[in-house]
């Protein structure tokens, strides 16, 4: 019989092999006791190294509710001003009609937010409890593979949202500034028009 | 509603690669910032799995973040920039083992972490918590065992998630010796620990802690 190499198996185990491969692999795997004891042995292995957690992201906690605001800030500024824009007149009621829509959509954010941040962590932890029952009910050899699948499904999930955080901070930091800048010049635009005595006509 | 939140801003973000093109053209200060706060945990973490202590791993990872900004002129946009990035935070650990050495230090006894092991259940018992640190500590020292050359393998393919060819790169090494590497050191692990874990069923505390790259 012709053994499949321990590259062939890292592969496998590491989710590298491509299909076909992982077929026969599998197929292998049935009927040849000496490769299935090396590969439990290395399975035992990989499982042993799950024992050493670390913290995974920390930083997403502790900056997660800051980048949001700044991205919600972000998100209502660019809005207000886009509204703004189009019901240009007087100076005063553009401000105050901004201020009134910047208030209402800050709460409508936050809100939303709130609700979204809930209902995630919701998710997170049912699925998690789900995972935890079936590990108490299942076979145990099945249940890490789909253990380690979801875990990489999350794995991916997480990083991902990471990136986007980051990603908003950075969006929004850029759009506060661009924002900014572009009030002071409709300021500036329409102060004189509005502020121009009549009797000059 | 949080999917569509979340994933309007990746339209626009920037790969890993055009934000270290910033830095180096212009020593942009927000691109830096922005890699920093993606990759400072993956980093730590490779620090602190290679040298078995998670100080060490902090400082470490400070200084690989210090070595990446006075390097940067030398990253070239054709390479990856994670594979930059690694080999800048590799030759920090082995250095850092090497004076370990010199100084006859055995990194073998634990330090009190403030992060401690990540627990995947807050409602497990102090005893379930004790068994748990008791199994980090025994797979932190079986790793600080194997030879550098395995356990660099281990800890960016098991911990850091890459591929074997990028692990490959990295080391700048054959694909096929990172796989045979591989082979033998969860060969090794499973000798070193079979003892210590073997005895009770193994709850699933694998976190979510890879970022893919």
């Amino acid at each position: 019989m012709n053994h499949p190499t321990p590259e062939d198996w890292m592969a496998h185990l590491y989710g590298e092999a491509p299909a076909a491969r992982r077929a026969e692999l599998d197929a292998h795997l049935h009927q040849c006791p000496s490769c299935a004891r090396r590969v439990r042995a290395w399975r035992d292995g990989m499982g042993a190294l799950d024992q050493w957690p670390l913290p995974a992201s920390r930083r997403i906690h502790a900056w997660g509710p800051a980048l949001r605001w700044a991205a919600a800030a972000a998100v209502v500024l660019v809005l207000g001003f886009l509204g703004g824009r189009f019901s240009a007149g007087n100076p005063r009621a553009f401000q105050a009609a901004m201020q009134r829509d910047f208030d209402a959509r800050l709460a409508l954010v936050r809100d939303e937010l709130r609700a979204a941040t809930a209902a995630d962590t919701q998710r997170v932890l049912e699925s998690f409890a789900q995972s935890l029952e079936e590990a108490r009910e299942g076979d145990a050899a099945t249940l890490a593979a789909a253990l380690r699948q979801r875990d990489s499904r999350h794995s991916a999930t997480f990083a991902q949202l990471r990136r986007d955080i980051d990603t908003v901070a950075v969006v929004a930091e850029g759009r506060l500034t661009d924002t900014q800048q572009q009030l002071q010049q409709l300021a500036f635009a329409t102060r004189p028009e509005n502020q121009t005595p009549p009797d000059h006509e | 509603m949080g999917g569509k939140l979340f994933s309007w801003p990746s339209l626009f973000s920037s790969a890993d690669e055009q934000a270290m093109w910033r830095v180096r053209e212009n020593g942009d200060d927000a691109a830096f910032a922005q890699l920093v706060g993606r990759w400072q945990r993956p980093v730590q973490n490779l620090c602190t799995r290679m040298t078995g202590d998670a100080h060490r791993g902090e400082d470490l990872a400070q200084d690989a973040f210090a070595r990446l900004y006075a390097r940067r002129h030398t990253y070239e946009p054709t390479a990856r920039f994670s594979t930059f990035l690694w080999r800048i935070a590799l030759n920090l650990c082995y250095d850092e083992l090497r004076k370990i050495k010199r100084r006859g230090e055995l990194p073998l006894e634990p330090t009190p972490d403030d992060d401690g092991p990540a627990h995947a259940d807050d409602a497990s018992g102090p005893d379930d918590r004790a068994v748990e640190t008791e199994r980090a500590e025994a797979v932190r020292r079986a790793l600080l065992e194997l030879s550098e050359p395995y356990r660099v393998v281990v800890v960016l393919r098991h911990y850091e998630g890459l591929k074997f060819r990028e692990i490959g790169d990295v080391l700048g090494i054959p694909e096929g010796t990172v796989k045979s590497r591989m082979a033998e050191a969860l060969t090794q692990l499973d000798q070193l620990l079979r003892a210590v874990l073997a005895d009770e069923p193994r709850p699933p505390t694998h976190q979510p802690e890879r970022l893919f790259v």
